[in-house]
């Protein structure tokens, strides 16, 4: 056998030449050691690197037992497994040099003196206390060759080695000798002569144009063998050529942000205490496998029913343990559903004695694994890339039973495990496609025989990285054994391939992708060696142009340019359609409503046509979920106040720890992230806002004589609406946040609002417009016809602040609102609007405003303010109502035409 | 060699880069090893640019050898430098040597959550206290003006300054004292025996009720006031009623509520002179008893006097408790800061021994840029390391020091250059050099930079001030007939006051006549602004005529290619998105229902109608890319999903028919960031990160892409954005009236009495003053004549000027000074004598000159653009983008499989038709009975024993072999090592007799190219060699189950048809095919079929 021994060359193509070869090859330093290995009976299980970190861990947590000062110890007590790595990273690397502790005598520098402290008490081997690093087999080869082996018939006649024997560093001038000793024909490779290809440098200013011009040049005819050399991602190239119908490179990182690498750090973050409701339900919506078809949806690692059960009620209770929860193991139990219930108790175990934050023993940990090993085989259907995560999933645990199984990890150490297991995935997009020009990552790895070399993203990344070693720790290594080179030697053999590979080319052509991520890379050390020879003049994509030609070194094609598109704005702030009865709703909610008001297009989109966003598992959190919460203290606070015979609560106020106690029992169940660590000052202030304004709450209400006889009060009544097709009579449907009664018998409707706006709601009372409050008037007259009208009124959860007529709750001596009026102003609207609707006419109403005023879809905020502030005036004095819209907010402003690009 | 130390004092232009570079490789060719050199500088960028140059120079200079090993300097950031230096020394400090980085906005969140706890119970106990002074705002809040302070966010200042200052958590208790003291002298008179607020409360309700009673009267026709008069006051009544309840609860009374009342007594009602009433004239009248009383008594309250001193030691308190709280919290989780960075490596510097010895030893050379731009700590670890390292060349420009806002501190730095530059540091023999020559600019330009800075600068002597052009460049533009230097003058012209937004369309207008020039494109100019929202005018201003702008662009969402790329990621995730489906209709102009959607939609009668409809759309052909997606997006990265998005749309090739199609690539690049940003988030945060989690993450994004070096575009942007660039021509958007801020609040740190290069940081003292009452004028004004207040002020003006004169050289042509005839913010720094003096700068309509106070003129070009837009003003007509030309036409093509260029042997697919399997030989005992335990890896030492040159070997060689790979494959529990020799044995009986003459050759390695042009590279177990040359094929296969040829036809029939190709192609098919498998004791033949041979 024949072997080509590049420093640089593991990885690289094993032969130039097409069609076939045997007993040829070209290996890198770790294929050498490897096919050694096989010739002489020295192959191994491959060994995790951090099965390898746990077992100096723990020889390192031996040492530091037996009392002895250690210069370690300190960073050991802070982070073990750092401080185990970078140990063992200085030790592997000192025996890379040859270095042999044993042989190493008296005082040594710190690293090697905690090194050699170490080494004596291990041993290496697959079944040693240490496995072998790649050091320790080329050492043992070494050994052998020099000792049992030789003579040994080794199979390979003859190694032609790209470099000086003696300018390769540690132990490799010595295996050299041992092999020519062994009977191998050692050559090293006459120098080529250092030319100097000419060169085109490429400057893009963005990587999908940089791509265009890479595939063009490759799609473009030209002369003579080509190779791209590929030292930056080709995902975008790949796609430009393909674009062409051109064979993708398929350079593309392997990388752990993919959904099914994500699965064991959720898994533990979720099982342990405190446990984050938001990491929770990111766990219950992971997917980890395509659906089995395009249009199924993909399968996630919690089965669908679970899924969506606990889900639902994460989205109704952003919190664990509370009745939506419960109810929801209840509901699969309750339908049978066996699988979705095993995994959803499962799920609720974990969560419900989640593992304590301080008390992460290895045991424990790995016993928590166990059903994710068996999900995570049940859903890999034994294939594809799942199994990585399940490998992930068994080294931890195979890691976790190295250590003592007592000893608590902290989360730290525990994450770095994780990290450590691997988990990295190879990307779908990493496929190199058969093509006609041959492809290399690295520039030493070009094939000889010059030819144009297409050269994508050149970068700083090209520079060699080297361990670095003192001048005191140099004489300590070659006293043992160790032979060192500089550290500029070292760099110089990587750097001097890379720029021999390069001068093979009769043609460089470079294409530097600019930024990506916004961020340039920095510059090529290797570029800037063949620019000095060759020049420093570069090509701006504009100078590749001309005469309808574009051209880069050479290769030309032709080139068009398209007419310009630009999309229109709409112009009319009204649709017209067929007419459409069959669009008019049989079910109305205040929001429904109100929406049908501000923007009928609105209105129609969102609710006639169905046009939505899909269902995302997002739980509420911010205002909303504070809102719900205060809500739930209001109802619970009622509730423990009830008196059947009072047909409502009492009046007594309740005393700030009375409401502290129900804030803080119902914080789990509806609010837990404010329990999480970091939240208690925002926890805190919440708090402390609702002792204060609740009790402003009762206390107004008893004030004011009112007493509460309901809370979230449901309602389902028929309204009849006069349209011009007949009248047409719709359900009206929603809940009161809180009913009262005063002493005659008057009832008022508040509604709940935690909000910032300290004059919103005042100012839609004072003019008449709360509608919402009209309508619930007007629901409770429906359900008790006889009973006098209704009073209404908001309160502001924030301020603790009422906004009411009546001024016992709110001192700003308010007329009160005609809520009659209102409710008849807005059934009118509601009733013009629909018949619109039902012959064809649907209104734009957020564009309506806004060509009214003159203005802009884009006009600054104070303008549309104050343009609809006027609307609203003119159409109260009309006798008719106005509802403000959030077109512009809302996820329906494109297709409302407020946000668009007319460019 | 004794130390040295070089001193290079670089004006803005004069080549600073190239100075440095050319003094490191002038000491690399004097025999410094690249491997010796340690250069920082301040961003990555700068970094990255300093290490080209550095090898460009060394090529240059024929130092090849350099060149090659340059890698192994260590050139790279402040930080970088520390966090290298905090790794390697990592166990001689006692931390972990893996430690994460927290970049600023994680730093944020960390200091939050560490200081939580304290923050928390500390905040419930004064609650009221906040509450009176007003400091409990959000910390973060959505709108950061016009909102309450936050005490919390205040202690995050501190804490951050303490910091980056040295200063510990015991400084910052003893402090609080000192500044509770000093802040009482400067501006509080002695404090009353009692709290007088119920007295104020009382004689408040007496003129409330007087004035209602005046309203009620008046009303009734019978009072003092008109009917509008009346009225007028019942709705300042009622403002005042809101009042009234705001100081109704004392524990809770703002404090800002009662200077409200009090500033009635400042007003009108009490002197004629004053600007306005406060109310209105009858209510303040009727209000200036209770004024008064307030205005007399409020800074003498007890009360208040205890609130602020009571604040203070909270605010200093609390950070003090912060700075412990957050070392630990980050201690836990592993955690490192950048300032923790830089603090500790000093520490490391100064105590470890061992890293003092080694950084000695190791680095020869320390060259330092922008030395004017290090934060005190910073400067104290370059002081320290110099100390270690013999050799010094610190490059940079003190007037060009900006970065006060960083906490960079100009003082002290200029303090330890004076000692450096005096050989009074002991730090080596200091020898310093001033470069004179602008390499960048004409003269012209210089001439403006020397009028004015000299006055500037008075401190500093003249010539490092001023600067001429340098002779070889004025010679290399004269050769290359570059247009002569200007300057020129702008004047807005305007009906009224020059507003900014008018001054933004000038500036705009402006440009378009320079842009009328020729050889003038968008690129060569710039226009530079005091702060972002400025140049978020001018950028609007310039979009307004059609001129491209770089900054910040179009904000993502609103580009139709982020838009389509939003909806596409939404749709492709879940079908159940029908308003981003709908999107992609309303966007896409070639899908079918582009344009009719609405009706299409309307027009189905009921739900499964509507949902037919959405199906429709969904299978267009314009989405064929996004159902592919679908299929295969799960496994994907989310910057993955972006590119391929990107590609399902076909964007590259539709935004080249779009408008700046520059731009719009631009926007795809920031969509990658988003999702770059979005992984590296969740990650720290240890999310999960998932391409739903990038919806939700892009459903939120609000900037645009990151616009900065776009081909024909204006650079719009801050001075502090500008440092270090430059233009050829440069308009400089005067500020109108640069108001200073008053330094009376906020934390600070007091400078030490006197200045030790040894410790530069040594008896500097924190101070915390809060802005209680911060519109008070009486308690302000007092403040602001404080020491403190004034010192930094001053340093607040100083700065102001360093920031000018780097506004003043980013010109390489033309200097353009656009504001209302004068350059106001000039005249701040330097006062004139006289109150009539002429403004420093002064320029006017119809002129030909830049007046200079004091008599000269700069000959100007003087114009004045308008600034209002006229009705359909002419735009700039850009050219059509290079990158609008295509190569391509039609749509994209159908996705098509391709072949891998790489293929392995034992993937290739059994069929049966491949060939015959002949009924199995024994060779010898079966040796693994079924399965058995570890049968797989039984197999593998089975294996590898049998690739050994067994013939070869003595048979003690082959049992130490055997015994060996028993155990290391750790399958003693199933076999023992005579398994193996046996397997060997029975091997080696089978050759002898069945091929007695062949040469056997192991693991033997193959390429092969199949028709497809697929690439195969493998190792075959076996060939034996006949002495005919005849080759046979040999396997090893660890099977140990039933039906070996039924095994051996499914699985191997492939892998041995393509190995015996392969060997074909290399010269010579096998003539026969064996497989061995040794754990049965059996060799199978295989005959190819014909067509496969």
């Amino acid at each position: 056998m024949l072997i080509d021994f590049g420093w640089t060359a593991d990885g690289a193509a094993w032969t130039d030449a097409r069609g076939g070869t045997q007993g040829r090859v070209r290996l890198g330093p770790r294929g050498l050691v490897q096919l050694l290995q096989t010739r002489l009976g020295l192959t191994r299980p491959g060994v995790e690197q951090a099965v390898r970190i746990a077992q100096y861990m723990e020889l390192l947590r031996t040492h530091l037992g037996s009392g002895e000062e250690f210069w370690p110890a300190r960073s050991f007590a802070v982070d073990p497994w750092s401080t185990a790595a970078q140990l063992l990273r200085w030790r592997d690397a000192a025996v890379e040099t040859g270095w042999r502790a044993a042989e190493a005598e008296g005082e040594l520098p710190a690293r090697l003196d905690s090194v050699r402290a170490l080494e004596r008490s291990l041993s290496v081997g697959v079944t040693g206390s240490l496995a072998p690093s790649a050091a320790d087999d080329l050492a043992e080869v070494i050994a052998l060759l020099e000792d049992e082996a030789a003579g040994w018939p080794l199979g390979i006649e003859e190694i032609l080695l790209q470099e000086e024997p003696a300018a390769l560093p540690g132990m490799w001038p010595r295996l050299l000798r041992a092999l020519e000793a062994a009977g191998v024909r050692c050559v090293h490779a006459a120098q080529e002569l250092p030319g100097a290809p000419s060169l085109h440098v490429l400057e893009a200013l963005d990587e999908w144009s940089a791509a265009d011009a890479a595939a063009r040049f490759l799609a473009a005819d030209g002369e003579g063998p080509e190779t791209v050399l590929a030292s930056a991602d080709t995902d975008v190239l790949d796609r430009a050529l393909h674009r062409r119908g051109l064979p993708a490179i398929g350079r593309v990182g392997p990388s752990r942000d993919r959904a099914h690498h994500q699965v064991l750090g959720l898994f533990l973050d979720v099982a342990t205490a405190p446990v984050d409701v938001h990491q929770l339900a990111a766990l219950l919506d992971l997917r980890v496998l395509p659906g089995v078809d395009g249009d199924a949806e993909p399968v996630g690692l919690v089965p669908a029913a679970a899924r969506r059960r606990l889900l639902g009620a994460l989205g109704r209770e952003p919190g664990v343990g509370g009745p939506a929860w419960r109810q929801a193991l209840a509901s699969l139990e309750a339908d049978g559903l066996e699988k979705p219930l095993a995994a959803a108790r499962e799920i609720d175990r974990l969560v419900s004695a989640p593992l304590a934050g301080d008390a992460l023993r290895p045991r424990e940990v790995s016993r928590r694994l166990d059903w994710l090993v068996q999900r995570l085989r049940a859903v890999a259907r034994g294939e594809g890339e799942l199994l990585a995560s399940l490998a992930q999933v068994q080294v931890l645990q195979q890691v976790l039973g190295m250590l003592d199984p007592e000893v608590p990890l902290a989360r730290r150490t525990l994450q770095q495990i994780i990290d450590a297991c691997g988990g990295s995935g190879p990307s779908p997009r990493a496929v190199r496609e058969v093509s006609d020009w041959s492809v290399t990552t690295r520039p030493a790895q070009l094939p000889a025989g010059g030819g144009t070399v297409l050269w994508w993203g050149p970068s700083a990344d090209d520079a060699p990285r080297t361990m670095r070693w003192d001048r005191a720790e140099i004489t300590a290594l070659q006293a043992a054994g160790g032979h060192v080179l500089e550290a500029a030697e070292v760099a110089a053999l990587q750097i001097d391939a890379d720029l021999a590979g390069l001068r093979r080319a009769d043609s460089v052509v470079v294409v530097l992708p600019g930024p990506r991520c916004e961020e340039t890379p920095g510059p090529s050390g290797l570029l800037a060696h063949l620019e000095a020879a060759a020049g420093r003049e570069r090509l701006s994509p504009e100078s590749l142009l001309a005469d309808g030609a574009w051209s880069l070194a050479g290769r030309s094609l032709p080139v068009t340019v398209p007419a310009v598109q630009r999309p229109e704005q709409p112009q009319e702030p009204v649709r017209h359609i067929r007419p459409a009865p069959h669009l008019l709703p049989t079910r109305l909610s205040f929001t429904q409503a109100s929406s049908l008001l501000a923007c009928p297009q609105h209105w129609a989109l969102e609710y006639a046509l169905g046009i939505r966003p899909a269902e995302v598992a997002v739980l509420p959190t911010g205002p909303r979920m504070i809102g719900t919460l205060l809500h739930a203290v209001v109802e619970t606070l009622v509730q423990q106040r009830f008196d059947p015979e009072l047909g409502g609560a009492t009046l007594e106020v309740p005393d700030p720890q009375e409401i502290e106690a129900t804030f803080d029992a119902l914080v789990p169940q509806l609010a837990s992230e404010l329990d999480l660590p970091g939240r208690r000052a925002e926890r805190a202030e919440v708090r402390e806002h609702a002792v204060r304004s609740l009790r402003e709450l009762f206390t107004g209400t008893a004030r004011a004589g009112l007493r509460i006889t309901g809370t979230e009060s449901r309602f389902a009544v028929p309204w009849t609406l006069p349209l011009a097709g007949g009248a047409r009579t719709v359900e009206f449907r929603g809940s009161r946040d809180v009913d009262a009664v005063d002493a005659n018998g008057r009832a008022t409707v508040l509604d709940l609002k935690w909000s910032r706006s300290r004059t919103r709601y005042g100012d839609l009372y004072d003019t008449g417009e709360a509608i919402q409050l009209a309508s619930y008037a007007w629901t409770l007259a429906q359900e008790d016809p006889g009973a006098p009208p209704a009073d209404a009124g908001y309160f502001l959860l924030r301020s603790g602040e009422f906004v009411s007529a009546d001024p016992a709750l709110d001192p700003h001596r308010r007329d009160p609102m005609d809520v009659a009026e209102s409710w008849r102003r807005m059934e009118s609207a509601v009733t013009g609007v629909l018949d619109e609707i039902a012959a064809g006419t649907v209104r734009v109403g957020c564009q309506e405003l806004l060509a009214a005023a003159g203005l802009d879809v884009d006009a600054p905020w104070d303008k549309r303010t104050r343009a609809t502030t006027k609307a609203r005036q003119a159409a109260r004095e009309a006798g008719g109502l106005l509802i403000e819209n959030h077109c512009a907010r809302s996820e329906h402003a494109q297709l409302c035409g407020l946000t668009g690009d007319w460019r | 060699m004794s130390p040295t130390f070089t001193l290079i004092n670089a004006s803005a232009g004069s080549g600073k880069t190239h100075t440095l570079t050319h003094e490191i490789a002038e000491r690399i060719a004097e025999g410094l090893d690249p491997s010796e050199l340690i250069a920082t500088t301040f961003t990555t960028k700068a970094a990255a640019e300093l290490r080209d140059r550095v090898r460009r120079t060394l090529l240059e200079r024929g130092q090849l050898e350099a060149a090659r090993g340059i890698d192994s300097a260590l050139i790279s950031t402040v930080n970088s430098v520390s966090g290298d230096l905090l790794r390697e020394f990592a166990l001689d400090a006692g931390i972990s040597p893996e430690v994460q980085v927290l970049d600023q906005d994680r730093q944020k969140i960390a200091f939050r959550a560490a200081i939580d706890e304290t923050a928390a119970l500390a905040g419930a106990r004064a609650s009221d206290l906040l509450a009176r002074t007003e400091h409990d705002g959000e910390e973060d809040p959505d709108r950061p003006y016009a909102t309450t302070p936050s005490w919390r966010a205040h202690v995050r200042d501190l804490a951050a300054r303490a910091r980056t200052n040295l200063v510990d958590a015991p400084a910052l208790r003893d402090g609080a004292d000192a500044a509770w003291q000093e802040y009482q002298q400067a501006a509080l008179p002695a404090a009353a025996g009692e709290d007088r607020r119920p007295a104020w409360l009382a004689q408040l309700d007496l003129a409330l009720e007087g004035l209602r009673a005046e309203v009620h009267s008046s009303e009734a026709g019978d009072g003092p006031f008109t009917e509008k008069g009346a009225g007028t006051v019942r709705t300042r009544l009622e403002s005042l009623a809101a009042l009234r309840r705001q100081v109704a609860d004392p524990a809770r009374a703002p404090w800002s509520a009662w200077a409200k009342l009090a500033a009635v007594a400042a007003g009108k009602a009490a002197d004629p002179a004053a600007t306005g009433y406060v109310y209105s004239k009858d209510v303040d009248l009727a209000l200036l008893g209770v004024a008064g009383m307030v205005q007399a008594e409020l800074l003498t309250s007890p009360v208040l006097h205890q609130d602020i001193r009571s604040l203070i030691e909270l605010v200093m308190g609390t950070a003090a408790d912060s700075l412990d709280a957050y070392r630990t919290f980050k201690d836990e989780l592993g955690l490192i800061d950048f300032v923790d960075q830089e603090v500790r490596t000093l520490d490391l510097v100064r105590s470890s021994s061992r890293a003092r010895e080694v950084i000695a030893s190791r680095f020869h050379l320390l060259a330092v840029d922008e030395f004017q731009d290090t934060s005190p700590v910073q400067l104290a670890l370059f002081l320290e390391l110099s100390r270690l390292i013999d050799d010094k060349i610190w490059v940079g420009d003190p007037k060009q020091a900006i970065y006060g806002f960083r906490d960079a501190d100009p003082a002290l730095m200029l303090g330890i250059m004076a000692q450096i530059e005096a050989g009074s540091s002991g730090l080596g023999t200091a020898s310093v050099r001033d470069l004179e020559h602008s390499w960048r600019s004409q003269e012209p330009v210089l001439d403006l930079v020397n009028a004015v800075f000299p006055q500037v600068f008075p401190e500093l002597p003249r010539h490092r001030v001023v600067m001429d052009a340098a002779p070889a460049a004025v010679a290399q533009r004269a050769e290359a007939g570059h247009v002569a230097g200007r300057l020129e003058a702008w004047l807005p012209e305007v009906p009224k006051k020059l507003t900014y937004p008018q001054h933004a369309t000038a500036v705009a207008d402006g440009i378009l006549t320079l842009l009328d020039q020729p050889r003038t494109s968008p690129a060569d100019i710039a226009v530079l602004v005091r702060s972002n929202r400025r140049a978020a005018e001018v950028v609007e201003a310039l979009g307004a005529r059609g001129v491209p702008a770089s900054g910040e662009g179009v904000p993502i969402l609103a580009s139709r290619e982020g838009r389509l790329v939003r909806a596409a990621l939404a749709v492709t995730l879940d079908l159940s998105d029908t308003l981003a489906l709908t999107e992609l209709v309303d966007l896409l102009p070639d899908h079918a229902a582009h344009g009719t959607w609405f009706g299409d939609l309307a027009q189905a009668p009921d739900r499964e109608g509507r949902s037919a409809v959405f199906a429709r759309w969904w299978q267009d052909p314009t989405l064929a890319g996004l159902r592919d997606l679908r299929e295969d997006c799960i496994s994907l990265t989310p910057v993955e999903m972006v590119t391929a998005l990107v590609d399902a749309l076909d964007l590259p090739e539709r935004i080249r028919a779009w408008s700046t199609p520059d731009q719009r690539l631009r926007t795809l690049d920031a969509l990658r960031k988003v999702a770059a940003q979005y992984a590296d988030r969740a990650r720290a945060d240890s999310s999960p990160i998932t391409l739903t989690g990038l919806r939700i993450e892009l459903d939120a994004v609000e900037q645009g892409p990151d616009l900065t070096g776009a081909p024909d575009t204006v650079w719009v942007g801050t001075i502090h954005g500008a440092k270090g660039l430059e233009w050829p021509q440069v308009v400089v958007m005067l500020d109108h009236d640069p108001t200073e801020r008053d330094q009376t609040a906020g934390s600070f740190v007091v400078p030490a009495p006197q200045l030790d290069v040894a410790a530069p940081l040594a008896d500097r003292s924190p101070r915390y003053w809060p802005g209680v009452l911060a519109r008070y004028a009486p308690l302000q004004e007092a403040l602001a004549q404080s020491a403190h207040a004034r010192r930094r002020t001053g340093a607040e003006q100083e700065e102001s000027g360093r920031l000018q004169y780097v506004a003043f050289t980013r010109s390489a042509d033309v200097t353009v000074l656009s504001g209302d005839g004068s350059a106001p913010v000039l005249d701040g720094l330097v006062p004139a004598e006289s109150e009539e003096a002429e403004p420093l700068l002064a320029w006017s309509a119809g002129g030909e000159a830049i007046r200079v106070r004091g008599g000269g003129s700069l000959p100007a070009v003087v114009r004045s653009p308008r600034g209002e837009l006229a009705e359909r003003a002419d735009g700039y007509r850009a050219r059509r983008s290079p990158l609008a030309a295509t190569d391509l036409s039609g749509p994209a093509p159908v996705r098509a499989e391709r072949a891998r260029a790489r293929f392995q042997a034992s993937g290739v697919d059994s069929a049966d038709d491949l060939g015959e399997v002949l009924p199995p030989r024994t060779i010898g005992r079966r040796l693994v009975p079924g399965g058995g335990p570890q049968w797989e890896r039984v197999g593998e030492a089975v294996h590898a024993y049998l690739a050994l040159p067994l013939a070869h070997l003595s048979a003690a060689q082959q049992e130490n072999a055997a015994a060996r790979l028993v155990q290391r494959w750790a399958v003693s529990r199933a076999v023992d090592p005579g398994v193996l020799r046996e397997a060997g044995d029975a091997w080696a009986r089978f050759l002898a007799e069945e091929f007695p003459d062949a040469e056997e050759l192991t693991e033997q390695p193959i390429t092969w190219w199949n028709e497809e042009d697929q690439v195969m590279e493998g190792w075959v177990d076996t060939l034996l060699r006949m002495p005919d040359g005849q080759i046979v094929l040999v396997d090893h296969k660890s099977y140990p189950g039933d039906d070996p040829v039924e095994h051996v036809r499914e699985k191997y029939l492939g892998q041995m048809t393509t190995y015996s190709r392969a060997l074909a192609a290399a010269g010579r098919a096998p003539e026969r095919i064996l497989m061995h498998l040794p754990l049965r004791g059996e060799v199978i033949e295989i005959e190819l079929a014909a067509h496969v041979r």
